[in-house]
């Protein structure tokens, strides 16, 4: 229960991130951007299977081996797994803790990149360089495999959103770190933020109130990113069978499907349990990217389409 | 350099003995609970699989770990199908993995750069649009989804492509023309989808830096000259441009060994990558701890080579 409760709260989370990255932005969007506005458009769909689909779409989890491989049709959209599933049901199902645990890894990668970046930028010398040392170390070690290896160590647990957007953040933020931080060394030759501080405002007063508006388009810009990566490695963990319950996430009903033998089943129909994932993984990744896109053609002059 | 491999190796060994839920301590108990082997026994195994005494001190099962790995000894596999040390494992596999991720870099480091320095000097047209989007959208597909699509399409549609392995099991291996077809036969599939996974980012990195190189005035100087035109989008433009991205190519092997896992594993393509991946799933902890190291160290050095190549190419950087 205690499961179900997290996963619900992760995804108002979800929400709250993706309303944060569009808000005030949606209008120009359908001015500005195309791309943007479709990117928006993907990601609304994402968000109504996630939160409503489960409580519409009925989920059975019966195996019924007869039923397997049944072609895609108007009763099973993208037909049935190998015992006989129907794979829209869990897709549905699955899509809540696929778009939970990357908002979650988003939020996480932000945090702490935008946070260590600003410190890293304010305080000189040791701190600073300490700081971009570890960031250095983080960006160097290959991110994907460290996040499949720590999985596999910590096992079970591992399904809780919250520890797995942990984990998918672990090297994550060093790049944002290292931007915000030239960034702010940039800001902080800038007059407004020499007359902040011949006013006398504190160091927080700065931070918040000058700087970080500053890069509130970067900071929903690299939300967006850090969930495109945080979809690729927790679909992936899941493909490779490093966490072999939890039926409904989408990597798991692509590895069932490929040792069931879906690449030796009759016809294009037949072959929903590969096609029904992989299209909502492709149009998930989509969309987080057209909205990218969407959001630096608004915010940045240099690249509008005219 | 150094450091970050020691780093590394350090991590490892606090991952593996001292988190809570470790492997090792996981290991004893399985043997304890499930084979009913008494408690010292199962230390003393748990012991010879990974190098380490189990009843020294920690300082001192460090320092013996260091030692082991200087001396190439990393464990022996649990896993039954194999029951080889670690180091022959990888010594095996890894060739076939810098074998294809480094056709398909050189293959997708040519394509998209060049895509990318064409798509700049026609921006801001439809076809920049859409190249531009389409990259953008190819780099954030998983290896795992464009890899089981190529099997779909090629494999299962098109009967054109073995469903996977590294080279066809009934010829003997040696530099014959019919292994080394062989070879490439079941090598394409998996060189595509690297090509597929990495080639969109080239194309982004080098129609940004060709954009800005485009700004600069020494091409407005060259114009001006009246160079030919040929000689201004090679030498200046291009020489210029590709420079930025080149030094991202360190950052990109990194990104490859990532996909490797996928890849490999879907193709069963006996390379590193398939390696921890299988022995992920199984949790082969020797094997994973192995691969990881190795993935790492060869990610540094290849940061590292790509450091030193980038100041020869770039006098600019060694002045500084």
């Amino acid at each position: 229960m205690k499961n179900m409760a997290s996963t619900k709260l992760s995804s108002l989370v979800f929400l709250g991130s993706m309303l944060y990255a569009s808000l005030g932005s949606i209008l120009s969007f359908m001015k500005r951007s195309k791309r943007g506005l479709i990117g928006f458009i993907i990601l609304l769909y994402f968000a109504t299977i996630a939160l409503i689909g489960p409580e519409i779409i009925p989920l059975d989890l019966s195996v019924d081996l007869s039923r397997g491989f049944m072609p895609m049709s108007l009763e099973h959209i993208f037909g049935t797994d190998g015992a006989g599933r129907d794979i829209f049901a869990l897709i549905v199902h699955g899509s809540t803790h696929v778009l939970s645990v990357a908002s979650i890894a988003g939020l996480i990668t932000v945090l702490i990149g935008v946070s260590v970046g600003l410190i890293a930028g304010f305080k000189n010398g040791r701190v600073d360089s300490a700081l971009m040392f570890i960031a250095d170390i983080a960006l160097t070690i290959p991110g994907v495999p460290l996040i499949l290896v720590l999985a596999s160590f910590i096992g079970y647990g591992v399904t809780d959103p919250f520890l797995l957007g942990a984990i998918l953040s672990v090297t994550a933020w060093a790049s944002l770190a290292i931007a915000i931080r030239s960034q702010v060394l940039s800001l902080k030759e800038r007059e407004f933020i020499e007359a902040a501080q011949t006013l006398g405002l504190g160091t927080f007063h700065i931070v918040f109130y000058e700087i970080l508006p500053h890069m509130t388009y970067y900071v929903a810009i690299n939300i967006l990113y850090a969930m495109v990566g945080a979809v690729y490695a927790n679909i992936g963990l899941f493909f490779l069978g490093i966490i072999p319950f939890n039926v409904t996430n989408w990597g798991l009903i692509l590895n069932f499907a490929q040792y069931a033998g879906v690449f030796h089943t009759e016809g294009l129909l037949s072959k929903g349990a590969l096609l029904g994932p992989i299209i909502h993984i492709v149009l998930l990744q989509t969309g987080l990217v057209l909205l990218c896109n969407g959001l630096e053609e608004s915010f940045n002059p240099r690249l509008r389409e005219d | 350099m150094i450091l970050a491999i020691f780093l590394v190796v350090s991590l490892t060994f606090f991952l593996i003995r001292l988190v809570p839920g470790n492997p090792i301590s996981t290991y004893v108990g399985y043997l304890v609970r499930t084979m009913r082997i008494p408690p010292e026994e199962a230390y003393r195994r748990a012991s010879a699989l990974f190098g380490l005494n189990l009843n020294q001190p920690l300082w001192e099962q460090y320092l013996e770990y260091v030692k082991n790995i200087l001396a190439g000894n990393l464990g022996t596999s649990i896993n039954v199908a194999f029951r080889a040390p670690v180091v022959d494992i990888i010594a095996r596999s890894l060739p076939w993995t810098i074998f294809i991720v480094s056709i398909s870099t050189i293959m997708s480091f040519a394509a998209g750069v060049l895509l990318g320095m064409f798509i700049a000097y026609r921006r801001a047209t439809p076809l920049d649009y859409i190249i531009t989007t389409v990259s953008s959208i190819l780099s954030s597909i998983p290896a795992y989804v464009t890899a089981l699509l190529f099997l779909w399409i090629f494999y299962s549609q098109l009967k054109i492509s073995p469903r996977g392995g590294t080279y066809d099991p009934f010829i003997t291996p040696g530099w014959t023309l019919r292994f080394i077809s062989s070879v490439f036969y079941y090598a394409y599939l998996p060189i595509l989808s690297y090509v597929i996974l990495s080639f969109g980012g080239w194309v982004l990195a080098m129609k940004g830096s060709t954009l800005s190189t485009l700004g600069e005035d020494y091409i407005m100087a060259a114009e001006a000259r009246g160079l030919p035109k040929k000689r201004i989008i090679l030498s200046y433009v291009g020489r210029n441009s590709i420079l930025p991205v080149f030094a991202s190519l360190a950052i990109n092997i990194g990104y490859m060994f990532g996909g490797a896992i996928f890849i490999e594993t879907t193709f069963t393509y006996k390379g590193i990558g398939y390696m921890i991946g299988t022995a992920l799933s199984m949790l082969d902890y020797p094997v994973i701890q192995g691969c990881f190291l190795v993935i790492t160290i060869a990610v540094i050095l290849a940061n590292f080579a790509a450091d030193l190549l980038y100041s020869k190419l770039d006098p600019r950087i060694k002045m500084r």
